[in-house]
Parts: structure tokens; C-alpha cells; sequence
């Protein structure tokens, strides 16, 4: 903490109003001594604020003077405050009125502070505390006035004005330095571009140092690379054979096969059908009847009649009665066979009314005995 | 008036007078913050560059290494702000073995410095010391903001082994002025001419790139922040990650003179990165190059790298692995805060933990 803020707290004044003047006193100061330094530094191109923020000093100042010179009447917060905007815009005004306004935007700032004290004044009982109305201030403005800033630095009419002001302090800044290297020549005194030459020179011994670096360390890489690939390489030694191996496997090798062979065999493979092919076929082969069974098969076609036995066959059963016209045909040889039967009775009882043929026919067989006989040899059949 | 209101009132304006004077001091002498935290160790120095290797916290789990680079702008600790919020120690926690490149402050005699020594020169050798200090053969590469663009550049220049993957924060490559809103105004050629710039200074200010990049959103920058501060040390709010930020808003480096010659003139002015007519040292910038899983992340309110100038990055890319990440949040916000520890660390997390084997 500054000796400054050090004895002011020592002193502490009790008194708000002196306490609002001390503080006015210390921060008008500070911004006053903020925006010169910052304008000496720089291009000057925040003169825009270095006059706004002046007036603001000096307007404060003013309004400090009236509190001072009546302290009691400004007991107020209100009265003070408004006695402060009072004093602030009159020479905002009075500042507009001198022509010192070429880009509009002390109108603007005017017309803004105007709306921002019928605000501020017109509503809730304002704060003792100026930072505490102050911020209410920036918080109820800044939008606008940023807005207003913003369109004021975009305008042609600023930017242009810039540029003379950035080119004339570059050359001054230029020609002050170049007076300024020649003044400690000729005094023999090393300049900042001597002292810089010098440091350039360290520069370039750094870059040759960090070039011999990077090579060493390429070097201690590849090294080790080198190394490990040796190590590795004798691991494959190791592994190879000995010349005893090579000659065996040389001696091996003549018995191989030579390249031509091996293609032949090869093209030969591509004739041979593939195993998927034998297997399918295997399949097949399995499918198909053995020897035996086509030797059974042929034996059956053998005792198998023609087509053309067959078709005789089927002639001749078309010839053959049916087996209605075979019952009728057994009933018709029933009834003949028993009509026989019924004459042969009656043959019979003839026979035995004439006893000399009677003898005669008994040593031969009756026609009954006869049919009788014949039907059993046809059974036997 | 009793005692006890008389005594209150006292504490009351001496707490009032101590905010004050915190806030003065602030304003005065700078905020002052205990950044780039996380241990580490020097494992190679190039002129004002150092590699770092961030001190494992826990066994190695992934054996692909981290190379962070940032913009040549800004300070290292960027990425590795202060513990408890930096990406570095969370990277380091979740067991990456974590390296960044340090640029330094550029002196007078780097003035002539150029993309073409960094990416050509700096990021290969760093690489190389990454990988044999991490015994890895692949390594993933992290850019933030400009050191995304070097290493997109790097990344269409060496495509192949050892760039395993690639994460682009906040990088811009598309220089379209319409895409830049105010910074693309400020920095053409009818406002602004870089070597005019380079012959009275060598090396561009830091303040001066400061200006630039706080006029885009001038009354957020030069106002706002300022508000900010005085009502967290008002209302007894924590103030760490304010300063740390304050201390990176105002604490960047000088710009290399032929770096930025080549930056405004060749990025800016002439959008020459998207149209494949960059060349380094006679060699040809393609992005259409980089095939490598690819993850790009932008921030809808950063204004230092607008959303449009990264999304480009996915159009020209071939790499058939590519994710682009838009996050609610500005250019540093994205990085650092509540909102990254919740969204953009776990998402890097998710990330690389599957293409980091």
C-alpha cells in the first residue's frame, strides 16, 4: 500500500462530506494522472476519453468547491447530487458551445446525462455513498453510451482523424530516437541499437550452440540407435546356422526338386480336382447302385418280359374273358355238369333194370367215377 | 447520539476509508496478483523463449504430452493464472504431462523477428524437446488466441507424425474485415500503416497494443472494469480473479516488429491465411492440410477474436475429426473464471482424454 493510503488512514475523517471530498480529491487526481501518462505512452488515441473523463474531474471538483463553501445546505444526498449534475453538464455545455464538439459526441454524452439525472433524481432516495450512485449511474448508462463510443470510434470521420495523429507521432517518436543515437555518438556511448547488435550477435552464437545441440543430439540418437540395432542384430546372428547347417541343407536342396518341377507340379495340382470336388463326388458315388446290385438289377431285367412281350400279353388279356364271363361260364358248366349228372342217374337206374348189361358195366368205371377222377387231376394240376 | 452508534459509525467510515485506499492503491500501483503458480521447471531456452514442464501432481496417465502456446503478446501465465484457476493445474491434475512455451519479452534486437523464425523455428525444437522429455512419439498441440493461429500454421506445415491432436482456443483465421467489427476498421490499410509503426518503435509497445485492443470496447475497458473492482471491494467481494485478470489486461509484451508487420499487414489487411497465400519462408500455408482430430472453441462476446474469424477454421480444415465449441463468454472469460472451470475445462477434459493413448 502507497505511503499516500497510508496516511490517510491514520487520518480518518468522520465527517461524510469531507469524506466524499477527499475521495473526489484522490480519484480525479488518479484519472487525471492515469489519462496523461497513457496519453504520453500511446498514440493519444484515447484523448476521447482523456476529455471526458477531465471534465469529469473538473466538474466534480466545482461541485466540491460548492460543498465546501456551504457544507450544511448539502447535508441532502439529494441536493448534492443534483448540484453535481448541474455543475458536470454546464460544462459539458459550455464545452458544445465552444465548438469543441467535432464529432457529435459531447451532444450525446449531454443529452444522455440529462436523461440519467431525471432518472436518477426522480426515483428512490438516492445513496449517500457516491460510488454506490455512481455505479447506479454506470449500470443505467453504459449500455447507451457504449453503444454511442462504439459508433463514434467505427465513424470515417474519427478513423480518419486517427491516422495523422498515429503518423505524426510515429515520426516524431522516430526522430527523437534517431537525435537521440546520434547525441551518444558522438559522445561515444553505446546506443540501445548498439547494445541490441551486441545482443543479436549473442543471438546468432545461441542459434550456432543450439545447431551443434541438435547435432549432438542426432548423433547420441542415431548412436543409440546404432547400438541397439547392433545388439539386435547379433541376437539374429545367434539365430542363424552354422556352415555345417548350410552346407546340409545345401546338400538337402540338391536333392529338392528344381523350380521347373515344382511348376509342373504345381500346373498339375490345378488339373487335379480339389478335394471339395473328390468329396461331392464321393457324395455321388454314394448315391449311386454298386456292381452287385446293377448285376441283381440286370438279372431282373432279363427275366423281365419285352415290351413287346408285354404288350402280347396285354393283347391276350384283352382277349381272356373276364372273370364275370368265367362265373357265368362255371355256372353254365354247373348246370351242364349237372344235367350230365341227372343222365347218368337215369342211365344208371336203366343199367340195373337190364342185369346181362349190368355185368358188363360193372367192370367199367361209372361215368360219375370217370368225372370224378378227372376233376382230381385237375387239382393235381 | 449514543456510544455504541458513535462507535459503529466509526468502524463504519474506517472500513469505508480502508476500501477506498485498497481501491486507490489499486489504481495507482497496479493490481498485483500471485499468477503462473503451478511448479515447473526450465527444459529449454531458445533466445528469450522457455519451455516449461509443469510438475506431474499424480502418475502419468496419458502418454501423449501437452504443448500450450499462447499469443505472442501475452504473458505465460495466461493459461496458468493463479492456483485454483488456472488450466495448467488442471491439466496437470488430471494427469497430462503438461509443457507451455514461455516467448518472453522480445528486445530491440528481436525486432526482426517474424512468424517464419516462431513457427519454423521455436515450435519444431520445442516439440522435439517435448517429445524426448516425455519419451512420446505423438504430441497434442493447445494455441490460445494467436498461438492458435501459429499453431494451426505449424499444423499445415507438418501434418503428419508427431501432431496427434490439435485445440484451438479463441484462434483467429478468417480476417474478413465485416468479421471483425471495430478491430477490422482500426487495423486496415487506409488507418493504419504497421511499418510506419515498426521504424519508430522496432518493437510495438505493449501499452500501444493494449490502446488497440481496449478501443473496441472502450467504455467496458476504461470503464467498466474500474466499476467492477470498486464495487466488489465495496461489498467485500473476493477480488483474487479480478486482479489476476487486471494484472493480464496490463501487463502484455511488446509485439516483434516484423511480426507485426506481418500480422496486420498479411492477416489483417490482406486476409492472406484463408486464401492459402501466407508463406514461410517460402513454404506455403494450407490449412486444408491439417488432418488431425481438431478442436476448435470461440466465444460468442470475445471481440479480440470474433466468433466468425475461428468458425472459419472448420470450413478449411480437412481433418475428418473436428468439433467446433461455442461458449457464452469473451476472451478472457472463455479461458479463465466459474464459467471455464464448469464448460471449458471438463469439454478439454472429455476431449483428450479419448485421443490421448
Amino acid at each position: 500500500m502507497s505511503s499516500e493510503a497510508n496516511s490517510q488512514n491514520t487520518t480518518i475523517p468522520t465527517d461524510p462530506i469531507e469524506l466524499w471530498k477527499r475521495w473526489n480529491e484522490t480519484t480525479s487526481k488518479v484519472w487525471l494522472n492515469a489519462i496523461q501518462s497513457s496519453t504520453e505512452a500511446t498514440t493519444k488515441s484515447s484523448s476521447l476519453y482523456s476529455s471526458w473523463l477531465q471534465t469529469i474531474g473538473g466538474s466534480a471538483n466545482k461541485a466540491q468547491e460548492q460543498i465546501h463553501l456551504n457544507p450544511f445546505q448539502m447535508m441532502s444526498s439529494k441536493d448534492a447530487w443534483k448540484t453535481w449534475f448541474d455543475t458536470t453538464m454546464d460544462i459539458w455545455r459550455k464545452a458544445i458551445q465552444t465548438g469543441n464538439d467535432p464529432l457529435g459526441l459531447t451532444r450525446q454524452w449531454l443529452t444522455m446525462m440529462e436523461e440519467a439525472q431525471q432518472k436518477l433524481l426522480a426515483g428512490a432516495p438516492l445513496q449517500t455513498d457516491p460510488f454506490t450512485l455512481f455505479k447506479e449511474w454506470y449500470d443505467a448508462t453504459s449500455d447507451q453510451w457504449s453503444k454511442v463510443v462504439e459508433e463514434t470510434l467505427s465513424s470515417k470521420q474519427y478513423l480518419e482523424s486517427t491516422r495523422p495523429l498515429i503518423e505524426s507521432y510515429a515520426s516524431i517518436t522516430s526522430a527523437f530516437r534517431h537525435a537521440n543515437e546520434e547525441y551518444f555518438k558522438h559522445l561515444q556511448l553505446p546506443t540501445i541499437t548498439d547494445i541490441a547488435n551486441v545482443a543479436q550477435l549473442v543471438i546468432n552464437l545461441e542459434e550456432k550452440v543450439d545447431t551443434i545441440g541438435d547435432s549432438l543430439e542426432n548423433f547420441e540418437q542415431s548412436h543409440q540407435a546404432t547400438l541397439e540395432g547392433l545388439a539386435h542384430l547379433e541376437q539374429r546372428f545367434n539365430q542363424v546356422a552354422t556352415v555345417d547347417m548350410i552346407s546340409a541343407l545345401e546338400r538337402r536342396f540338391h536333392q529338392v526338386a528344381t523350380t521347373e518341377a515344382v511348376a509342373s507340379l504345381q500346373q498339375q495340382v490345378h488339373q487335379v480336382a480339389t478335394v471339395d470336388m473328390i468329396s461331392a463326388l464321393e457324395r455321388r458315388f454314394n448315391q449311386v447302385a454298386t456292381v452287385d446290385m446293377v448285376s441283381a438289377l440286370e438279372q431282373r431285367f432279363h427275366q423281365v418280359a419285352t415290351t413287346e412281350a408285354v404288350a402280347s400279353l396285354q393283347q391276350q388279356v384283352h382277349q381272356v374273358a373276364t372273370v364275370d364271363m368265367v362265373s357265368a361260364l362255371e355256372q353254365h358248366l354247373n348246370q351242364v355238369d349237372s344235367k350230365l349228372d341227372r343222365v347218368l342217374a337215369a342211365l344208371e337206374k336203366l343199367e340195373e333194370k337190364e342185369p346181362a348189361e349190368h355185368t358188363q358195366t360193372s367192370n367199367a368205371p361209372s361215368r360219375k367215377a370217370q368225372k370224378k377222377n378227372a376233376s382230381q387231376q385237375e387239382v393235381q394240376e | 447520539m449514543t456510544a455504541t452508534n458513535t462507535t459503529s459509525s466509526a468502524a463504519d467510515i474506517e472500513s469505508m476509508s480502508s476500501k477506498y485506499a485498497t481501491g486507490m492503491s489499486i489504481l495507482l500501483e497496479g493490481a498485483k496478483s500471485d499468477t503462473g503458480k503451478t511448479p515447473k521447471e526450465v527444459i529449454w531456452t531458445k533466445n528469450k523463449a522457455k519451455l516449461y514442464r509443469y510438475e506431474p501432481t499424480l502418475e502419468k496417465r496419458f502418454p501423449v504430452p501437452i504443448l500450450l502456446i499462447y499469443a505472442l503478446i501475452n504473458r505465460s501465465y495466461v493459461l496458468d493464472l493463479m492456483p485454483g484457476n488456472s488450466l495448467v493445474e488442471y491439466l496437470t491434475q488430471k494427469g497430462f504431462d503438461v509443457y507451455m512455451l514461455d516467448w518472453g519479452t522480445p528486445g530491440e534486437e528481436d525486432k526482426h523477428l517474424t512468424f517464419d523464425n516462431y513457427v519454423l523455428d521455436y515450435i519444431p525444437r520445442a516439440i522435439k524437446k517435448v517429445l524426448s522429455c516425455s519419451h512420446a512419439k505423438d504430441i497434442t498441440l493447445l494455441g490460445f488466441c494467436m498461438g492458435g493461429t501459429m499453431t494451426a500454421m505449424y499444423a499445415s506445415l507438418f501434418p503428419d507424425k508427431p501432431l496427434k491432436n490439435l485445440i484451438l482456443l479463441t484462434a483467429p483465421t478468417d480476417f474478413t474485415p465485416e468479421k471483425m467489427g471495430l478491430y477490422g476498421l482500426m487495423t486496415s490499410a487506409e488507418y493504419l500503416n504497421p511499418d510506419l509503426l515498426v521504424d519508430a518503435f522496432g518493437n510495438i509497445p505493449a501499452d500501444l497494443v493494449d490502446t488497440g485492443n481496449r478501443l473496441v470496447k472502450p467504455v467496458t475497458n476504461y470503464v467498466g472494469t474500474y466499476v467492477t473492482m470498486w464495487d466488489r471491494i465495496m461489498h467485500d467481494k473476493p477480488m483474487q480473479t479480478w486482479l489476476a485478470m487486471n494484472k493480464w489486461v496490463n501487463d502484455g509484451v511488446p509485439f516483434a516488429g516484423g511480426t507485426f508487420i506481418q500480422w496486420i499487414r498479411e492477416f489483417y489487411q490482406q486476409n492472406k491465411l484463408v486464401k492459402g497465400e501466407i508463406k514461410l519462408r517460402g513454404r506455403r500455408v494450407d490449412l486444408s492440410r491439417i488432418t488431425c482430430p481438431v478442436l476448435n472453441i470461440a466465444g460468442t462476446k470475445d471481440h479480440i477474436c470474433s466468433l466468425p474469424q475461428s468458425e472459419a477454421t472448420m470450413r478449411l480444415i480437412s481433418s475428418q475429426d473436428k468439433e467446433f465449441l461455442v461458449l457464452d463468454a469473451g476472451h478472457i472469460g472463455l479461458l479463465t473464471g466459474g464459467d471455464a472451470k464448469k464448460r471449458l475445462w471438463p469439454k478439454l477434459y472429455a476431449w483428450l482424454e479419448l485421443r490421448s493413448h
